[in-house]
């Protein structure tokens, strides 16, 4: 293997287990509202695109705090930023959100770039404790701010879809918001621009004396984790039809987001998306079992502790290292 | 012919601290090696830091091919043609050693010529070939000093400048460090040292710069240095005078 270059050495067949199953698994996604010409099957629908919002979301987290090692739990406030633009729009201008959503997304990527030319500054404890002061800044803010409805938000108009149909336009707009995120994740996991992030993760100077401009790729890395999270955002808002301070601009989103990149394996490609669809469909079974009796967030807090006690560097992370992971998982 | 770096009468400490070195003059010409030397806390590390801008000077004049440096950006200085091999070391346990020698040619927009100098450096380590998809953490002590230099040669620096070399490094290890700082030197490329074993630093050295209590104390060819009586003083303290 004297070839510097990513191929491998074996011929691989025509047919990939690397390729084909991630394409098989899309198809299906692709089909599966399809269950709605048999009967009203909204919970399947409801789980499912949930988990894609929080694929979209620990993806996109995983790109600034996986890669880049800075352990932001205020990212939910792109997620605000998100919904509270295309929300405040639809309700002005009649202009729906999945128009706006990208836009949304922009908007939450050029206030990403502002505020981590402040904030990444330091690291570490101070990072962390910053992120949680910006996040509280903006439930201030936006709990006062009467323009945009204060505490009680923006109220919006519900699609006039029959009901089993209502959700399926969010369901195929996260679908695709999912896919970029995922793509864009590794894109940069295997992108010199990765390869810089990676090195000031582990040490600021010395990436500095290499020739990289830490702070430059730092700041951009904010805010490329910022766009998907922010058009998201703008769907949630449709979705949710209401956009509330207290639903936005809570630390919960962002631990989550923190948590099941850290289950899965932060820092790799397919991490985020193992530990998050593990989290939302063992609390979804258990709520399916035992009902909404906290038990739930519980026994979830349980699933972590034993998987990091087994897994330290997440699911995804700790089979690489032992070499067990599958090869479709293996993207990097 | 004219010096590659020059460095006049630089002042430079750290945060809100004290001035660690005053007025320090250091100039190095093409393909020379100078060696700086000096007790524990005489500044020795901080004069590499200043020249690299990972501290900026308080004041005084930095100039890399007569281009003022001082105050510039630490990355803005690495792409001028200076490579730093800080005292840890100078690699990224996390990655893999094709990874490693990529950040060597970080600084290149030109990707072919990039991977030429990598495929150059694996031929001149051709261990490092074989392991290339391996965690550079995983390597052995010496295969990782392989790893560091291969980098600083893809890197093609014309001025290299080495914290420390030999600390922490099994006696085995050292003597392959130092052939690699000669081969380093050979090809040219300037290299400004600082080592604490001054006996080997200097071996390697064509001038010997010693420093103490941050100041210039006095430069000569480096074989004339340990014959002074300043550096018995400086090192064994003035009880050593009797």
């Amino acid at each position: 293997m004297s070839n510097i270059a990513v191929t491998s050495s074996q011929p691989s067949p025509k047919w990939d287990s690397k390729q084909v199953i991630p394409l098989l698994l899309l198809v299906a996604l692709i089909a599966l509202p399809a269950v709605q010409f048999f009967g009203n099957h909204n919970y399947v629908i409801h789980v499912v695109l949930f988990a894609f919002l929080y694929i979209t979301m620990s993806s996109s987290w995983n790109i600034i705090g996986g890669y880049g090692g800075f352990i932001s739990i205020g990212h939910n406030v792109f997620f605000g930023i998100g919904a509270f633009f295309s929300g405040f729009i639809f309700a002005r201008y009649g202009i729906s959100p999945f128009y706006t959503a990208l836009l949304a997304g922009l908007v939450a990527t050029v206030f990403g770039f502002a505020v981590g030319l402040i904030t990444l500054r330091v690291r570490g404890p101070s990072f962390i404790i910053s992120s949680i002061a910006l996040l509280m800044i903006f439930r201030i803010v936006f709990d006062r701010w009467e323009l945009v409805g204060a505490a009680h938000g923006i109220t919006l108009p519900h699609n006039s879809l029959p009901v089993e149909w209502s959700k399926v336009p969010h369901y195929y707009a996260l679908l695709i918001l999912m896919v970029a995120a995922i793509f864009l994740s590794w894109s940069v996991r295997h992108s010199k621009f990765g390869l810089a992030l990676r090195a000031i993760s582990h040490d600021e100077i010395k990436s500095e004396v290499t020739g990289i401009n830490v702070r430059m790729i730092k700041v951009t890395a904010f805010a490329l984790s910022a766009f998907f999270i922010g058009a998201a955002g703008a769907i949630w808002a449709d979705y949710l039809t209401y956009v509330r301070p207290n639903i936005f601009f809570i630390i919960l989103i962002a631990a989550n987001m923190v948590l099941m990149c850290i289950l899965g394996g932060k820092g790799t490609v397919t991490g985020p998306i193992i530990g998050t669809i593990v989290m939302i469909f063992f609390n979804e079974f258990i709520l399916a079992q035992f009902g909404a009796s906290e038990l739930n967030i519980f026994l979830t807090g349980l699933l972590l502790i034993i998987t990091l006690l087994y897994f330290p560097e997440g699911i995804v992370g700790s089979l690489k290292q032992r070499n067990l992971l599958p090869r479709f998982l293996d993207w990097g | 012919m004219t010096n590659l770096l020059d460095m006049r009468n630089l002042v430079a400490g750290y945060g809100y601290g004290p001035d660690i070195i005053h007025d320090f003059n250091l100039q190095i010409k093409k393909s020379e090696v100078k060696c700086i030397i000096g007790p524990n806390g005489a500044g020795k590390s901080t004069v590499l830091k200043a020249i690299t801008g990972v501290l900026k000077p308080r004041s005084g004049a930095v100039e890399f091919e007569g281009k003022d440096i001082a105050g510039k950006e630490a990355y803005q200085i690495m792409r001028q043609g200076i490579c730093f091999l800080p005292q840890e070391r100078a690699i990224f346990p996390n990655m893999t050693v094709a990874e490693n020698l990529k950040m060597g040619t970080y600084s290149l927009q030109d990707k072919r010529l990039a991977e030429e100098r990598i495929h150059h450096a694996i031929e001149t380590f051709p261990v490092l070939g074989e392991r290339l998809h391996q965690l550079s953490g995983t390597l052995s002590g010496g295969q990782q000093q392989q790893l560091v230099y291969a980098r600083a040669f893809a890197i093609q620096p014309k001025l290299m400048l080495i914290d420390e070399p030999s600390l922490g490094l099994a006696p085995a290890l050292v003597e392959q460090t130092f052939q690699h700082i000669a081969n380093i030197a050979s090809s040219g490329i300037a290299v400004i040292l600082v080592e604490q074993n001054a006996f080997r630093g200097l071996e390697a050295a064509d001038y010997g710069v010693v420093m103490d209590l941050g100041k210039l104390v006095f430069e000569k060819p480096a074989n004339e240095v340990l014959q002074d009586q300043r550096i018995r003083e400086l090192y064994l303290g003035k009880a050593a005078k009797q």
